[in-house]
């Protein structure tokens, strides 16, 4: 091959190469952004689970000791999912 | 007892010391001057100039056959291994991170890589076989272990002043490019603010030098052995599993192998095949390739930014597209805060400057592929 088709051919792959890389690293990126969100989603999901049972058990114990048991189940329970 | 006395003397060094080798002894002994007291490049330079020493030293020995430095050579250099080992531990001391945050740095790591193709047509027109002339332009990577790696490969008898040429300029980059970076930029460019970078994830630094590997494996096949161990090494940094390993690769393991790699080079250039005009070509052209690919850099950040206008980058970054890590990330930096001293540039300077190395790789690949 000439020295002109060399410089021609290496510059064109070369930066063919690095163009796809930058691609490749973007997608990989955007992959490894995506994966931990949903982990933390799901990590969030289950605290709030555990939250949600430990608030429920408290007020359970918290009404059945106390002499108002309804209104301190149901702010309890507003608490915990207020729609 | 006079003529033992006299056949001692003949054949002493005293009397066989030619004008060529007292030439060569003054060259080492500088090069240990440049690395102990001026501390240019001191890890290569103490043991080039120590091998160039010792091979110019009348009846040494040291490079015939049976000769320690011969056997060096030929096992360490000429079969690879040694710019390849070294290439591990480069690998474990690269961060990747700032090139991940901001991938588009990688193009400017290719456009950095201009000056060895200008300066292998250069060669050429000057007359070098086309082989060497690819690994005279290897130089304008400013890697040391791939422009070892390439002439070994390519043209094994240019490969002390490929050497000389490479690791000089690397350690003048704060001297070189400079002037360079100031002729093609203007103050409000120096200026230029970038966004902070985002934070990369672990998952992201594991999987890179996998994926990279494979990649650039699959379409360039001669790429692997530097890909691999380059990517290797930086696999082994961040997996966070393989500490033991990492500090072998990236302290003991790498420090044995450049201490006889610069031997093994500096056993190389004894007189009869240093000096001659073709060193001071190589030079030259070592110095205009290295120019060349500072130029690129720069150039190209200007044009992306026409592209790029609501996040413009600051082109001074282009420069350490050059490899040369960590001094060409260091050199934009100190040329940022010259034109503006609040200006941060070297985590952003960092992209540019490990994607110069992956450019490098790839385009040394490509002459071995083409010309090799």
């Amino acid at each position: 091959m000439s020295v002109i088709g060399i410089t021609t051919v290496g510059i064109g792959i070369l930066f063919l190469i690095l163009a796809a890389l930058v691609g490749v690293t973007i997608i990989l990126g955007k992959f490894c952004r995506l994966t931990e969100k949903l982990k933390l989603a799901k990590t969030e999901e289950k605290t709030i689970g555990k939250e949600k049972v430990v608030a429920i058990s408290s007020a359970v114990i918290a009404s059945y000791l106390s002499k108002k048991p309804a209104e301190i189940m149901m702010s309890s329970i507003q608490k915990i999912s207020p729609k | 007892m006079l003529e033992g006395l006299e056949s001692l003397f003949c054949s002493s060094g005293l009397v066989n010391l030619t004008a060529g080798n007292l030439v060569m002894l003054i060259i080492g002994l500088a090069m240990l001057y440049l690395a102990i007291v001026k501390k240019f490049e001191p890890l290569l330079l103490v043991p080039l100039g120590l091998g160039a020493i010792l091979v110019n030293l009348p009846f040494s020995g040291i490079m015939e056959k049976e000769g320690l430095l011969y056997f060096v050579y030929h096992a360490g250099v000429a079969s690879e291994v040694l710019p390849l080992v070294i290439f591990l531990g480069v690998g474990v001391l690269t961060d990747f991170g700032p090139m991940l945050a901001n991938p588009i740095t990688l193009l400017i790591g290719a456009a950095a890589q201009l000056g060895l193709f200008i300066s292998m047509m250069a060669a050429i027109m000057l007359g070098f076989k086309l082989a060497a002339a690819c690994a005279i332009g290897s130089i304008g990577g400013a890697d040391g272990p791939l422009a070892i790696y390439a002439t070994a490969r390519l043209a094994p008898y240019i490969l002390g002043p490929v050497t000389v040429a490479a690791y000089s300029y690397m350690a003048l980059v704060p001297i070189i490019q400079p002037p360079i970076m100031r002729l093609l930029t203007t103050q409000a460019e120096r200026k230029i603010r970038m966004k902070q970078l985002r934070p990369v994830s672990r998952r992201e630094k594991i999987l890179f030098p996998i994926v990279s590997t494979v990649f650039v494996g699959l379409i360039l096949p001669s790429s692997v052995p530097i890909m691999g161990m380059f990517m290797g090494g930086n696999l082994l940094r961040e997996c966070g599993v393989t500490e033991r390993l990492k500090n072998t690769a990236g302290t003991a393991l790498m420090n044995i192998a450049t201490l006889f790699l610069g031997l093994a080079v500096g056993a190389t250039m004894d007189a009869q095949k240093f000096l001659r005009v073709e060193t001071l070509e190589i030079l030259g052209l070592g110095l205009f390739a290295f120019a060349v690919s500072t130029a690129g850099g720069i150039l190209f950040v200007k044009f992306l930014n026409l592209i790029k206008r609501r996040n413009p980058i600051n082109p001074l970054i282009g420069s350490a597209g050059v490899s040369a890590v960590p001094m060409a990330a260091r050199t934009s930096q100190i040329q940022g805060q010259k034109a503006d001293p609040h200006n941060f540039l070297l985590m952003h300077a960092m992209g540019p400057n490990v994607a110069g190395v992956i450019g490098t790789t790839v385009v040394i690949s490509l002459f071995i592929s083409l010309v090799g």
